[in-house]
């Protein structure tokens, strides 16, 4: 991937260490405890892909029948610490020498946790994170413990949603049932949807640094001459473009820690007229619903389902150059067996183009069959093989001179360790 | 009774196997007998939900409706922490009691009450800190941890002289009570109006053991501890 010049790498250690040195001058007995934590994941793979979107094509995955059979997926360093008994800080540092920025940061944020003086605990988070969205990604550096690559929904939680927040939470209990009501202010996330409506939905275990940029397809609508500011073939998801604060909000209830539901809702609030530093605010809002349950014999049921829509460009005949309604589903079955974890998942997605379908069709209509296998080796290390099959159709590949309707298949095998 | 039996045993012992055998045979029903006149009167509850389902973790406890001498001062009790869990999940103390918070993890427990009865924090930091709270007030403290969002425990704090905490069979035995009439409290977690309710009165005889039943009306939602899931969250 193209790299573009900057020395962002050692701003955001700079960053880092001033959030953490300036938490912990007030230091009690015993504190600040630092605490780190690494993830190395190695692959073996092939695919029969297309050129991925990564490798200036539409193909979905991450790999493609190009990429060499060896790869170093990432090294993650997760730094935690506790710089009192109330305030923690999260830090997730990620190594991927095929990421615009090599070493980028993934996660920056401080933890406000006080003790409680009702039966309402009230949390807050600030800093640069992931809203909670993702059903999966609850390991280790954001990874999933029941696949490699995640669901589409999450595939693109992991490269366009991030957001420098302010987030507030309350949580009652009450017998088995746990309720939490979560509201956040947040910036620096204006750029995202760009990839849903150009390249559409992907599917892979990428989670884009904050700043790092990410290719966009070589489109013939993208950047052409034309009454607007030209879109370039790039993305900076984590910028902010029009000093306008977006929200999110959550409800999320949990039944003797067995069954889980909840409902999120995002809306960047982007002015999707402004364009600065080469990047369009994109106006996207969407809401996410998911449902978990614990099934007898050790197995585990998911569901997510998002809907949404983003906006770009300014308006012309009563339509936005770029105007894409998208929706996305899965339905995940995970059984533990022993050492052993077999998931199967099912994914269904597709985009709506409202504007100027005739000359750039962004629509798109897509299914997946995941196939995992994960297997415990040691305590700290583990290895997944992966098997994904994603059919899609796309009228847009025709600009790179690409059959419409694509099957993709891939097999992985990752070799995970954490230290 | 310990006199009686050395009395017996100074005397002439070593005339033969028969008497030896008589004369402990005269020890044991002596000293029987004199442990039952001195027992006092014995008491079971059994404990049950309104399914009729044994209940655990229920206290009872028994005022005694007579001149009653207190007991001696009270005592110490524990509320441990170990495996990111509270032991045991009822604490039934007297007012008065000092109770530690003993950590027996290697990590930190930053155990909190924001219950009426007694509003405290403790900072535990590592494997083996204790740290202690006197109960000064009787009430019901719910126990939380601020790091380990799953722990829970209760802390019942009674100024009851007799108490006790049911097992999992939902029974709850006393021994050696003194001989009266009592009124029999019950309390539980989950209970409905959350403070204890009275079961009966009951009048005991010494030597006449006596039995009976405990039904408690619960709320829906039950009170449960979770151990950390399986990826380690609390």
């Amino acid at each position: 991937m193209r790299r573009h010049k900057s020395t962002i790498s050692s701003h955001v250690f700079a960053i880092v260490a001033l959030l953490y040195s300036v938490c912990g001058t007030a230091a009690e007995k015993g504190f600040p405890e630092l605490s780190f934590k690494w993830l190395f994941d190695a692959r073996a793979l092939t695919s029969d892909s297309q050129p991925s979107w990564l490798n200036d094509g539409l193909g979905k995955g991450r790999y493609d029948q190009s990429d060499p059979l060896l790869e170093l997926s990432e090294i993650s360093l997760v730094a935690e610490a506790d710089f009192n008994w109330q305030w923690q800080g999260f830090t997730h540092l990620k190594y991927d020498p095929e990421q615009d920025q090599a070493i980028d940061l993934v996660e920056a944020y401080v933890r406000f946790n006080p003790v409680p003086d009702g039966d309402i605990r009230y949390r807050i988070r600030a800093g640069l994170l992931f809203p909670h969205i993702s059903r999966e990604n609850r390991g280790l550096a954001w990874t999933s413990p029941f696949s490699i690559t995640p669901s589409a929904i999450n595939s693109w939680i992991g490269e366009e949603i991030r957001t420098l927040a302010l987030e507030g939470s309350a949580t009652h209990r009450q017998g088995p049932w746990k309720m939490t009501a979560t509201a956040a202010i947040f910036g620096f996330n204006d750029p995202a949807g760009s990839l849903l409506a150009y390249r559409g939905w992907a599917m892979h275990d990428l989670k884009v640094g904050a700043f790092s940029r990410v290719p966009l397809p070589p489109l013939s609508s993208i950047g052409s001459p034309s009454a607007f500011s030209p879109q370039p073939l790039w993305v900076d998801p984590v910028r902010e473009v029009d000093n306008r604060p977006g929200f999110y909000g959550a409800l999320d209830w949990e039944y003797q820690r067995k069954h889980k539901f909840g409902v999120f809702f995002y809306d960047n609030r982007g002015d999707p007229e402004v364009f600065k530093r080469s990047q369009y605010a994109w106006d996207t809002h969407f809401w996410n619903l998911y449902f978990e349950t614990k099934l007898p014999a050790s197995t585990l049921l998911i569901a997510q389902y998002m809907t949404g829509r983003t906006q770009m460009g300014p308006e012309s005949g009563g339509a936005r150059q770029v105007d894409v309604d998208f929706e996305g589903a899965y339905l995940l079955a995970t059984k533990q067996l022993g050492n052993n974890r077999v998931t199967l998942r099912r994914d269904w997605f597709d985009a709506d183009d409202n504007s100027f379908v005739s000359i750039d069709n962004n629509g798109e209509t897509g299914s997946a069959w995941t196939l995992a296998w994960s297997h415990k080796l040691q305590k700290n290390s583990r290895l997944i093989a992966e098997f994904i099959r994603i059919d899609s159709r796309r009228p847009n590949r025709a600009d790179l001179g690409l059959a419409a309707r694509q099957t993709e298949q891939q097999f992985q095998l990752s070799y995970r360790l954490s230290l | 009774m310990q006199r009686i039996c050395s009395a017996h045993r100074s005397g002439p012992l070593q005339n033969g196997g028969l008497k030896r055998w008589l004369v402990e045979l005269l020890c044991l029903t002596t000293l029987l007998s004199a442990s039952f006149a001195h027992s006092g009167s014995q008491l079971q509850v059994r404990v049950l939900d309104d399914g009729q389902s044994p209940l655990e973790n229920a206290v009872i406890s028994l005022v005694p409706l007579f001149e009653h001498q207190p007991a001696s001062v009270p005592g110490e009790a524990l509320v441990k922490q170990q495996g990111a869990q509270f032991r045991p999940f009822v604490q039934p103390v007297q007012v008065g009691t000092k109770v530690s918070f003993p950590n027996f993890d290697d990590f930190r427990h930053h155990v909190y009450s924001f219950s009426k009865a007694k509003r405290f924090q403790l900072q535990l930091y590592g494997q083996d800190e204790s740290k202690s709270i006197v109960f000064d007030k009787p009430g019901v403290i719910a126990l939380g941890c601020n790091i380990h969002d799953n722990m829970l425990a209760f802390v019942y704090v009674t100024d009851h002289p007799f108490y006790s905490l049911s097992g999992d069979d939902g029974t709850v035995s006393f021994d050696d009570l003194p001989a009266g009439t009592y009124k029999v409290y019950a309390w539980h977690p989950d209970i409905k109006g959350r403070t204890e309710v009275e079961i009966s009165s009951i009048e005991l005889v010494d030597g006449e053991p006596q039995s009976l039943d405990a039904e408690l009306i619960l709320k829906s939602a039950r009170s449960v501890q979770y151990p950390p899931d399986e990826n380690g969250n609390y």
